[in-house]
């Protein structure tokens, strides 16, 4: 598969998975768009792997988890000023946009971490191989995480699954 | 009650926000003929050197003198010097508003640095000009091809040659009699009328530059199919950090760069499987699995070296070998 090949076929599915990865659509486009210009002159040897997603996945998220892209979404955060949780909500949607508030704040770490293990359905060992980190530093991570989205939910215990 | 299929539909309604592929895939495409096309005026991703030893006075005395401008950082830089001297030889009178001098990059060919690009921006703006003292065979895969138009630049005949493929450059090229040959290129986001009009006027106004500058890193070794090649050295900034780069490209397209610099750019961030290693005094880490060495210098300047297909031996041997020189005087940002 060319390189053209790919990027016309997969090119939607990166853009859903770094968007649910950085919490932020302008900030996924251009990770991804950054990803693959610098994918592309090594493309002979990525396609060689058995699953190129994969490797471009722990692209998006090393690129995510760059000092530079930190900062540049923290700034991003700070201005995008999205309005306080409807805690009075108890509907569905209500508390959806409120986790989806609280997702999108989480540090970079953090958030990759559980939409890992969530929207990707990934276990703790793969998680820890993509970040570089053991299984315990992917569990203390998702802790402190579902322990700020648990305050979403009136501070009701999140379901683990373990 | 929160569970894990509540995080699920988040992160879901999260992915639904995902921008249209479309505009993003021709955006690509432009990105990356862009890419293509500065590879030209020789801006690389870049970094800097060890241990500063010379020259600071006149530095300092610039930085203190310069009058202050929002556009451009005051770069912490080193020294300046280096085993090759390179004269500046020309530079443009006239520029548009604001811009500046954000970058500069030489190809060096064993004991001579045959070419000199110096490149303009509104500050950290997209949008760049860009002045090519000489040439090098090695550019020659990259020379401009588009609508091609005779111009006069002060008396000599010059060819003006618009490029218009997701992205509009313009270039203007001549060469004075008995003086190496030059080429003005425009690539702002302005319509193909303004980049003419910018491109002639910044040729017409370029005049002798008695200045010097210097070439500071070097190699003792490279692999052998590396070893004769032309290299390129860039020097720039990011934000209020210096880089320097230093590029050379071989047979199939593999490639070595060894990137310098204080900033983040560099630092090791990568969550590849890594490994540590030493060299010299040099700590750092090293990634396999994808030809990369991060280092960590002595007075804290990061070092990034990727060389395409090699083994770690090679890799190792490269940098043990590899001369910094000082790091580079950056006092020439934002100048004219």
């Amino acid at each position: 598969m060319t390189f053209e090949e790919y990027v016309a076929s997969r090119l939607p599915a990166l853009l859903r998975q770094a968007t649910a990865l950085a919490g932020d659509p302008h900030v996924a486009e251009d990770v991804v768009q950054d990803v693959l210009i610098k994918a592309q002159p090594r493309w002979g040897r990525i396609r060689e792997y058995d699953m190129p997603d994969s490797y471009l996945r722990k692209m998006i998220v090393n690129e995510l988890l760059s000092a530079r892209r930190r900062v540049a979404a923290a700034l991003r955060r700070e201005r995008a000023q999205y309005a306080a949780p409807d805690r009075d909500g108890a509907d569905q949607v209500v508390r959806r946009e409120a986790l989806l508030q609280v997702i999108r704040t989480l540090p970079a770490r953090q958030r990759i971490v559980i939409a890992l293990r969530y929207f990707e359905d990934m276990a703790d060992g793969d998680i820890a191989a993509v970040l570089g980190c053991t299984e315990g530093t992917v569990r203390s991570q998702a802790s402190r995480a579902l322990a700020k989205l648990r305050e979403v939910a009136a501070l009701q215990p999140v379901l683990e699954e373990e | 009650m929160i569970d894990a299929e509540a995080i699920r539909d988040a992160f879901a309604a999260l992915a639904d926000e995902a921008p249209d592929a479309r505009p993003v895939r021709a955006a690509l495409a432009g990105r990356a003929r862009r890419h293509r096309q500065r590879r030209l005026v020789l801006r690389l991703a870049g970094a800097g050197t060890l241990a500063a030893t010379t020259g600071v006075a006149v530095a300092g005395v610039w930085r203190l003198t310069r009058p202050s401008d929002p556009d451009f950082p005051v770069l912490d830089g080193g020294p300046g010097g280096g085993w090759l001297e390179v004269p500046l030889r020309f530079r443009p009178s006239w520029l548009p508003h604001r811009y500046g001098e954000a970058g500069r990059g030489f190809i060096v060919d064993g004991d001579r640095a045959p070419v000199l690009s110096r490149d303009y921006q509104r500050g950290s703006a997209e949008g760049v000009i860009s002045l090519l003292v000489g040439w090098h065979t090695s550019l020659d895969p990259n020379r401009p091809s588009g609508t091609a138009s005779t111009v006069d630049i002060n008396g000599s005949p010059g060819q003006l040659v618009r490029v218009d493929s997701n992205g509009l450059a313009t270039y203007v090229s001549w060469q004075p009699p008995g003086q190496p040959q030059l080429m003005v290129s425009v690539l702002t986001g302005d319509g193909a009328a303004v980049q003419r009009d910018v491109a002639l006027r910044v040729a017409r106004s370029v005049r002798p530059d008695p200045g010097l500058t210097w070439v500071g890193p070097r190699f003792g070794w490279r692999p052998p199919d590396l070893a004769t090649k032309p290299w390129q050295l860039s020097q720039r900034y990011d934000g209020a950090d210096w880089m320097q780069d230093v590029t050379v490209n071989g047979a199939g397209g593999r490639q070595l760069i060894i990137s310098m610099g204080p900033g983040a750019a560099q630092r090791f961030e990568n969550t590849f499987a890594s490994e540590p290693i030493q060299i010299g005094e040099w700590i750092g880490r090293l990634v396999a699995e994808n030809g990369q060495l991060f280092l960590t210098l002595p007075d804290g300047v990061e070092a990034f070296v990727q060389l395409d297909s090699a083994s770690n031996d090679q890799m190792v041997q490269t940098m043990e070998a590899f001369d910094f020189g000082p790091w580079p005087d950056m006092s020439w940002v934002g100048g004219r």
